[in-house]
């Protein structure tokens, strides 16, 4: 379902070239909770926004779902993060002049579904990670767990194939975490989405399908 | 989207209220600039109601006794009759030159003279006196077809008026002051009085021409001309209809060379050939119009040029705040027009609403103190139909016209902080917490 090829990225100014992904070669299957770790500084993230399409390769390609997303339009790419991909954040990245509903809704505004249809879409997604009854408070009035909930609801909401999850648990404690990782473990198997979780717990890690390692922007397994 | 927009905007209404603010003090100032400035300008752009653009005006005048060219055997009555004959028939023997007519010194349109008569009427005796404008003509010079007057259906022909000798008693008038004076009525053999001290003169009307401006920067259009037999006189005024497709401010030079050499005949003389927008904008300069009007616009540019550049400050800051969040927008499918288009939506809104509000605080300060007047003489007749006379057309139509202007500000000065934040990678908008 992913798949990357010999990718490389490397940063440059003008005085500096730093190597942030050398040669990986990753194969995902549908259907996967995988996790990725590593040291900080060895790529994790940058790996997880490349497969996201919010960064592109210097060299090599990449594959989701059978399409190669290297020369994509900057409308093409938009459009394929919305229909295929959810992302979940560390720092949340709720908006919070919005409400949980108008948060969870976000994704289906760049999509050509009426009104209602978007509301009924966000309630049962929240309904899904069990905060249908919060969905009129604001950012603001949840706490971290319940706010990484919302983040999740909004990944889901449109019924992507694939979460991109980049340190999910990092900011929350041990019991919210577990809430969390219930969540994606319960999405993963029970509605077969392909999770790609960025962490540094290696508690986390076990529990996923599989984990690749990752050092000075090398695979190490 | 705008549905989004309108929360967005509820949901921050503490950080733009001080943008609402400075929109409404915004709009309510404009009015004051521009108000002023639109109404100067609508009046100086309504039509002449003649062909100003075709004609010119040619001064002849006569050497006085004891001047150098002076010529003593010239200088009876019917030698200066035949010799501004004789002139007349070089000048319309012109080729440019498609028909003329000739007034003694400031019996032209848009000259310096003002003649404004009083014309109290008999018709409704109850009624204010109707004031207009005079204008005398010579008989029999082709008056109304050489300026291009409008002729009224109903009424005799122009050429017909232009033989008129009847002096005030036989006036012709404009068709507005004749739709005032006598509405749905033919105004032919109405009469005014006038009354010059013991003296009463009945002012019949003898005919009705379309409105003309005698001044071009004043809306006032009501006239009343009358014909006089030709006199001798030592200055004439001749004002030359040219040509179709003929650049007036060619002929004038052509013909001046032309009639240094060729026109001087008897005592008279050629002394300048003036286009008359030449006239026109000379007379607006003259009495500080033209300055005035360019002053209130350029005012006007300064104010909405500040506009914008205000506009792209406070939404510079605005936008900047919001980086982390269009970042989330872009990564769950946002493009970048439709990051712009929300942001612009926004302004666009905030703008419509502060508009809104500033523009009726504004009615209240027109109701109690009046709009512009532009310019018009006292006691003149506005120009019925128009809409900068009436108050609540010239509201409206200043109001749309104050509005497409701060619009287009916010827009433009809005556009270029969201254009940067809708070209920022997404990564780099999320880490920007």
């Amino acid at each position: 379902m992913i798949t990357l090829k010999n990718i490389n990225k490397v940063y440059r100014t003008k005085t500096l070239e730093t190597q942030a992904l050398e040669n990986v070669n990753l194969n995902i299957e549908k259907g996967e909770f995988v996790s990725i770790m590593g040291p900080s500084g060895c790529g994790k993230s940058t790996l997880l926004n490349i497969i996201g399409l919010l960064d592109e390769p210097t060299s090599g390609t990449v594959e989701i779902n059978g399409e190669t997303t290297s020369g994509m339009s900057d409308k093409q790419t938009a459009r394929f993060r919305n229909e295929t991909l959810g992302f979940v954040f560390q720092s949340f990245h709720l908006i919070n002049t919005l409400n949980v509903l108008d948060n969870v809704m976000l994704p289906l505004l760049y999509r050509k579904n009426s009104t209602a249809n978007k509301k009924e879409l966000a309630k049962a997604a929240l309904e899904k990670v069990g905060l249908a009854h919060r969905m009129d408070h604001f950012p603001s009035q949840l706490s971290g767990g319940q706010m990484q909930r919302v983040a999740i609801a909004r990944a889901i909401v449109g019924n992507p194939s694939i979460i991109l999850a980049d340190e999910p648990c990092g900011n929350l404690d041990s019991k919210m975490s577990r809430e969390i990782m219930d969540i994606l473990h319960d999405l993963n198997k029970n509605q077969g989405i392909t999770i790609v979780m960025v962490t540094h717990n290696e508690q986390q890690a076990r529990e996923t399908d599989r984990t690749f390692h990752f050092f000075d922007g090398r695979q190490v397994n | 989207m705008l549905k989004l927009i309108f929360k967005n905007l509820w949901n921050r209404r503490g950080k733009y209220a001080w943008l609402f603010i400075e929109l409404v003090t915004i709009t309510i100032i404009s009015w004051f600039i521009l108000d002023d400035a639109i109404i100067s300008t609508a009046d100086a752009n309504l039509p002449l109601g003649y062909d100003a653009d075709r004609m010119a005006l040619i001064s002849v005048r006569s050497y006085p006794e004891g001047a150098n060219n002076y010529n003593q055997a010239e200088s009876d009555s019917a030698k200066k009759a035949d010799n501004f004959k004789s002139l007349l028939a070089k000048v319309r023997s012109y080729p440019e030159v498609e028909n003329l007519t000739y007034g003694y010194g400031w019996d032209h349109m848009n000259s310096g003279s003002l003649n404004i008569s009083s014309y109290p009427g008999l018709v409704k005796p109850d009624s204010t006196p109707a004031h207009a404008i005079q204008l005398q003509f010579i008989a029999n010079t082709n008056f109304f077809e050489a300026y291009g007057f409008t002729e009224i259906e109903g009424y005799p022909s122009l050429s017909e008026l232009s033989k008129s000798t009847g002096g005030h008693k036989k006036i012709i008038i404009t068709k507005d002051f004749a739709d005032i004076c006598f509405p749905g009525e033919n105004a032919m053999g109405k009469e005014f009085v006038q009354v010059f001290g013991s003296d009463t003169v009945r002012n019949e009307i003898i005919g009705v021409v379309g409105n003309a401006r005698y001044q071009s920067f004043n809306r006032t259009n009501v006239m009343a001309f009358y014909g006089r037999e030709q006199e001798n006189s030592d200055e004439y005024e001749i004002a030359v209809r040219l040509r179709q497709g003929v650049d007036p401010d060619d002929f004038c030079r052509d013909f001046s060379q032309w009639a240094m050499e060729n026109l001087k005949t008897g005592n008279y003389y050629f002394q300048t050939a003036q286009p008359f927008s030449q006239i026109i904008s000379g007379e607006e300069y003259d009495r500080g119009i033209s300055s005035k009007r360019q002053g209130q616009w350029l005012l006007a540019a300064f104010f909405l040029i500040n506009l914008i550049l205000g506009v792209v400050g406070s939404f510079y800051l605005q936008t900047q705040r919001r980086v982390e969040e269009m970042g989330i927008h872009r990564s769950y499918g946002a493009l970048k027009r439709q990051i712009r288009a929300m942001l612009i939506g926004e302004a666009s809104v905030l703008t419509i609403l502060a508009f809104i509000v500033g523009d009726l605080i504004f009615l209240q300060i027109a109701l109690r103190n009046g709009l512009s007047e532009g310019y018009s003489n006292n006691g003149m007749f506005a120009l019925i139909d128009n809409w900068t006379s009436s108050f609540w057309p010239h509201f409206a139509v200043v109001s749309a016209i104050i509005f497409v202007l701060i619009l287009l500000c916010v827009i433009t000065g809005v556009y270029f902080p969201a254009r940067n934040v809708s070209n920022i990678n997404p990564i780099d908008a999320l880490r920007d917490e």
